[in-house]
């Protein structure tokens, strides 16, 4: 069924836009920055009339050596996630190894030059959102290297790089986003199936929505999941979903989550089940659920509200749905393996796609034409390419 | 768990229904003269004052601050005020800032706005000092025994908190009761100048502690010094021992015993003027010459002279053959007998795509690639073979799936070993080391603890316990004697029975003995290792420091090969630290005796054997170091290098760069992996170099 829809959808777009036309080279001039967590690299790619190229490498151990922090990389620092403030100055990227713990760094974009010291957040620090007025940072302190118990989302001023709260939401906490209000910030709880979502204003946990398959519902906000100390998994009634040890097993397994431009409702990237979830955030319910092809990992919205973009981690491809019916317009392999992140341009003109890629194969940038949904260009990066970020767009003839 | 609390509500943008609330007074604001503001007044605001203008606070204690808002034309404003500490160490509390944890920390206050508001709001970051509790208690005790008129001795104040807790280096004003009786420098070094009963008073914030000392005359007729050796060579540590007599023949036991020594070089003009260091009476020369060493008590001195020469000990080393992988950077290696009775060696790679290669160094002069093994990583840091030949291990990390864990090689046919099992159970972390032994295996997880796991089929390897020390992050790990010996950075040596028994340890049921902290925080690699001349027992702990910082030496970490749009590659790398000896004879009491610190470089892993150090240097090569008999000071300056050989290769992954990560004695040669060149091996000539 859905394979035949996914198919209509394709064939259709063929007909609309051809794949002539979906070759050309665009005429505005697009740059992203993207991480490559096993190389320690933060690249920035242009993509233009000339084609598509990594235009600057920064790497982390020149960060370091611009900074006044006494520690230097041992192993690797792993840059994860990317971001680039609402106002285009500055560039955030998390490490997530560090003397125990990651980092968050401050750039600034164009240059790569150091803003700031970076700061010690918790442990592996890794996707973050930025606040519209791009005065805070959230940063999902993601552990993945430690124990299965409840981790934090750090409160950083953007301005002073002062972390001024560390609230402990669920054990694996990733993919942060904050509301176009700037009042809400949201993440998804890879090893609980919740997502959480933080007062902005009274830097706690305001609402948690369980997602395990079958059994979404609101939670209390102190339920800081099935990993919590003293927890027992009863209490969800989840005891088919546990694990050997007692711990529970996740059956969506969300990854990521994505507030809409107006502000209504999130999209929830469940890695487990193959499902996109659209959660009414009024109602705070599940609205609506799109099958998706193997492992959503992110999950955007082009800037138009027209298309969904889902990376599918496991799936090696990139999957495009139609916002206003559900359907699936493409499911675009990617270049190479293990997909990543996604950075859309603001025209709703291209989705620029990070693939890791697998031990000695390079990461890659892919980017898809985001009306004939083809790959369109693919440019190697470092090893495992991670988070990926919009930066610029110039008009042609622009300065 | 909040860690902040909030005055008002953040932000510029404040949403309808919290604007609501907080009109209404319905939010539970902290009682602050800001929560009675407005939001209408917060676009106004041009200027934030915050009084007192230097916040300072005590830890675990709450000092209040006054905010103001002040518009353009200096009128003043009611706005509603958010305050943010910086977590770690400060939170708001009330109307004032609550210090959690010593230190220097930030401030953050913003000017909410109300919706639909333009611009950025007012705000302003201000820095809070918290400082330590207050003392409660301060204890004085005498560093060197008693002190008697016309003698000095050191004394030292320690200061407690009202929890228990010990202030680290804490601010010491001394004084005595009666100047006429002794005085005291700044350092606690008392001086006894008359007979008479004397206070000697340390006080610390505010604090005063008091000493009564009773100024006896010194009953001391001579000093008698004995020396373990009266001729030795530079690194041999003399053991001087002062006898305090007193004029009826007995001993004075408290004698306030003071070392010093008198040099005199063999060539005045080459030789420094510090050549030796005494402590406790024991002594190590650096520089040949006569040395008197003398021990002081008062106007009471004793001495005697030893002869010290030239310890004569370098040998020229030799290049016997390479294994050259200059397209990957080399990480780990091991070098073993084979069950087929070859000798093979094994090296891993480091961000290059997870591959492990196998070498034959039957002739180390013709090493000879004979496999290849790619596993699901990006680096395979670290590989060893299980001392039977059975088993081998390369860790991983950086797995496209990021379940690391550890690959279990069968090493029937070591020329050509097969993967017997990938085991990532509880090992999903980067597996950063491994420890093989016939029976089980020892592999680090994600930094955090590391797994015992038996290995009796290693194609099922079962785990049966797991060490983690709460808020330590580990790095290495090895056995000896039933003991497990893991480096942590800062919590330093951790020293866990995993079989000895003496502490009812076992590897189903490790028992933690100690641990033990190393100056500057950075134990990377342990190496026990029990002393062939003398039978005591050390840890070798190496410290990992990349970067320089602060020396005046700084430099990069490059580890790439030069690329003109990258900036810093192609350069080496730059490193520091050094290796701490620590005297684990007696177990329970380990004590640092000794260093080998090479000042312009940074050490890696460690491997001791026949009472020679092979030790990794990265840039500063392989080191081969004497280690035989009592160990003081640091190795380096007392001329017990043997070698040193630096693996340049012109065509390396970076060109001449020498890295080297491992070195292991094999069968009369010594075998190196070097992070830009791969596989070498040298041998030391046997006899000893001439000395220009």
């Amino acid at each position: 069924m859905r394979l035949r829809a996914v198919l209509l959808a394709m064939a259709a777009t063929l007909l609309l836009a051809p794949a002539a036309a979906a070759a050309q080279a665009p005429e505005a001039t697009y740059r992203v920055y993207v991480g490559a967590e096993s190389a320690d690299f933060l690249h920035r790619i242009v993509f233009g009339p000339e084609g598509a190229r990594v235009e600057a490498t920064i790497p982390v151990s020149a960060l370091y050596e611009q900074s006044g922090v006494p520690e230097l990389l041992t192993e690797h620092e792993a840059p994860h996630g990317v971001a680039v403030d609402p106002q285009g100055g500055v560039v955030w990227m998390t490490t997530g190894h560090g003397l125990p713990d990651g980092k968050l760094w401050k750039l600034e974009a164009g240059t790569g030059r150091l803003l700031a010291d970076p700061v010690s957040l918790g442990r592996f620090p890794a996707s973050l959102g930025v606040s519209p007025d791009g005065r805070w940072v959230y940063v999902a302190n993601f552990n993945l290297h430690g124990e299965m118990t409840p981790s934090s989302i750090s409160v950083v001023h953007a301005e002073g790089m002062v972390e001024v709260a560390r609230i402990e939401t669920c054990t694996m906490p990733h993919g942060s986003r904050v509301h176009p209000d700037g009042m809400r910030q949201y993440s998804a709880c890879m090893m609980d199936d919740q997502l959480v979502e933080i007062d902005a204003g009274e830097l706690g946990v305001a609402r948690r929505l369980f997602l395990g398959v079958g059994e979404e519902r609101a939670l209390d906000p102190d339920d800081l999941g099935f990993h919590a100390p003293g927890h027992d998994a009863h209490d969800h009634d989840a005891h088919d979903h546990r694990a050997h040890g007692g711990h529970y097993r996740a059956t969506c397994s969300p990854t990521w989550v994505q507030p809409d431009h107006a502000g209504t409702r999130v999209w929830v990237a469940c890695n487990r089940s193959d499902q996109l979830l659209e959660i009414d955030l009024e109602r705070w319910e599940v609205a609506r659920r799109f099958e998706t092809g193997r492992g959503p990992y992110n999950v955007d919205v082009t800037p138009d509200d027209r298309i969904l973009v889902v990376t599918l981690k496991q799936g090696d491809g990139v999957e495009f749905i139609d916002l206003e019916t559900g359907v699936t317009r493409a499911l675009e392999e990617t270049s190479t393996r293990v997909v990543h992140g996604i950075a859309l341009s603001p025209d709703s003109r291209y989705a620029f796609i990070s693939v890791e890629g697998i031990g000695a194969e390079p990461g890659k940038v892919d980017i898809f034409d985001l009306r004939s949904f083809t790959r369109v260009e693919s440019v190697p990066v470092g090893l495992q390419a991670s988070g990926i970020a919009f930066w610029s767009m110039e008009e042609p003839g622009g300065e | 768990m909040k860690t902040s609390r909030s005055i008002g509500v953040r932000g510029d943008r404040c949403a309808p229904v919290a604007l609501v609330l907080i009109l209404a007074g319905l939010l539970p604001l902290p009682g602050t003269a800001q929560q009675q503001g407005t939001l209408a007044d917060g676009p106004r605001v041009e200027r934030i004052e915050v009084s007192p203008a230097e916040i300072t606070v005590r830890m675990g204690e709450t000092a209040p601050i006054t905010v103001r808002a002040f518009d353009a034309e200096g009128g003043a404003l009611e706005p509603v005020f958010m305050m943010r500490g910086e977590q770690r160490g400060i939170e708001v509390e009330g109307e004032g800032i609550r210090g959690l944890r010593a230190g220097e920390y930030r401030l953050v206050i913003t000017v909410a706005l109300p919706p639909g508001a333009q611009g950025d709001p007012a705000e302003t970051v201000l820095p809070v000092e918290v400082l330590w509790p207050a003392i409660e208690r301060i204890e004085i005790e005498s560093l060197e025994g008693r002190l008697f008129a016309g003698t000095d001795v050191r004394y030292r104040a320690r200061a407690f908190h009202a929890d228990g807790s010990e202030r680290p280096s804490p601010e010491v004003r001394w004084s005595v009761s009666d100047p006429a009786l002794a005085s005291v420098d700044p350092f606690g070094r008392v001086a006894a100048h008359a007979e008479g009963r004397v206070r000697i008073v340390a006080e610390v914030d505010g604090v005063r502690a008091e000493r009564e000392e009773e100024l006896a005359p010194l009953p001391l007729a001579r000093i008698e010094v004995s020396a373990s050796k009266d001729q030795v060579r530079t690194g041999d540590v003399v053991e001087f021992e002062a006898r305090a007599l007193t004029p009826e023949g007995g001993t004075l036991p408290d004698a306030p015993i003071q070392w010093s020594y008198l040099y005199m070089p063999d060539d005045s003009i080459v030789e420094p003027g510090a050549a030796a260091v005494v402590r406790d009476g024991r002594f190590v020369a650096q520089f040949p010459g006569v040395y008197t060493v003398r021990a002081t008590a008062g106007p009471v001195s004793g001495f005697r002279t030893i002869r010290v020469d030239s310890r004569q000990v370098v040998r020229r080393i030799e290049t016997l053959g390479q294994g050259r992988v200059s397209h990957r950077r080399t990480s780990d290696f091991w070098v073993f007998e084979g069950v087929d009775g070859r000798d093979y060696a094994v090296t891993g790679t480091w961000g290059s795509g997870g591959f492990a290669y196998f070498w034959d160094v039957t002739e180390p002069a013709n090493i000879v690639l004979t496999d290849s093994i790619q596993v699901d990583a990006r680096t395979v840091n670290d590989v060893k073979v299980s001392p039977d030949g059975r088993y081998a291990t390369l860790t991983r990390e950086g797995a496209s799936d990021r379940r690391n864990g550890v690959v279990i090689l069968d090493m029937a046919n070591p020329a050509h070993p097969v993967i017997a099992v990938e085991y990532d159970d509880g090992l999903t972390g980067g597996v950063h080391n491994a420890y093989p032994l016939d029976d089980y295996l020892y592999v680090l997880s994600g930094g955090e603890k590391y797994l015992i796991v038996d290995m009796e089929d290693i194609y099922n390897p079962r785990t049966v316990s797991e060490v983690n020390i709460p808020g330590s992050r580990i790095h290495d790990v090895w056995v000896h004697d039933g003991i497990a010996y893991s480096a942590e950075w800062q919590t330093g040596i951790v020293q866990v029975d995993v079989g000895n028994g003496r502490w009812g340890g076992s590897p189903e049921n490790p028992v933690v003995v100690n641990t033990y902290p190393l100056p500057g925080g950075r134990t990377h690699a342990v190496f026990p290792y029990v002393q062939e001349s003398t039978g005591r027992f050390y840890i070798f702990a190496g410290d990992e420091i990349i970067g320089r910082r602060g020396y005046a030496l700084e430099g990069g970490n490059n580890r790439a090969p030069y690329d003109p749009d990258v900036p810093g590659t192609g350069t080496p790398r730059n490193t520091a630290g050094y290796i701490h000896i620590v005297d684990y004879t007696d177990p329970e009491n380990p004590k640092k005796v000794a260093r080998y610190h090479v000042p312009e470089y940074g050490t890696h892993n460690i491997w001791v054997e026949d009472d020679i150090l092979y030790q990794a240097y990265y840039e500063g090569g392989l080191r081969v170091v004497d280690v035989s008999g009592l160990l003081q000071g640091n190795l380096y300056t007392q001329g017990r290098e043997i070698a040193v050989f630096k693996p340049n290769d012109p065509v390396g992954y970076v060109h001449n760069a020498p890295t080297t990560w491992s070195a292991m004695p094999f069968k009369g040669n010594i075998f190196l992996s070097d992070a830009n060149s791969g596989l070498w091996a040298v041998r030391l000539q046997p006899e000893p170099a001439r000395i220009p």
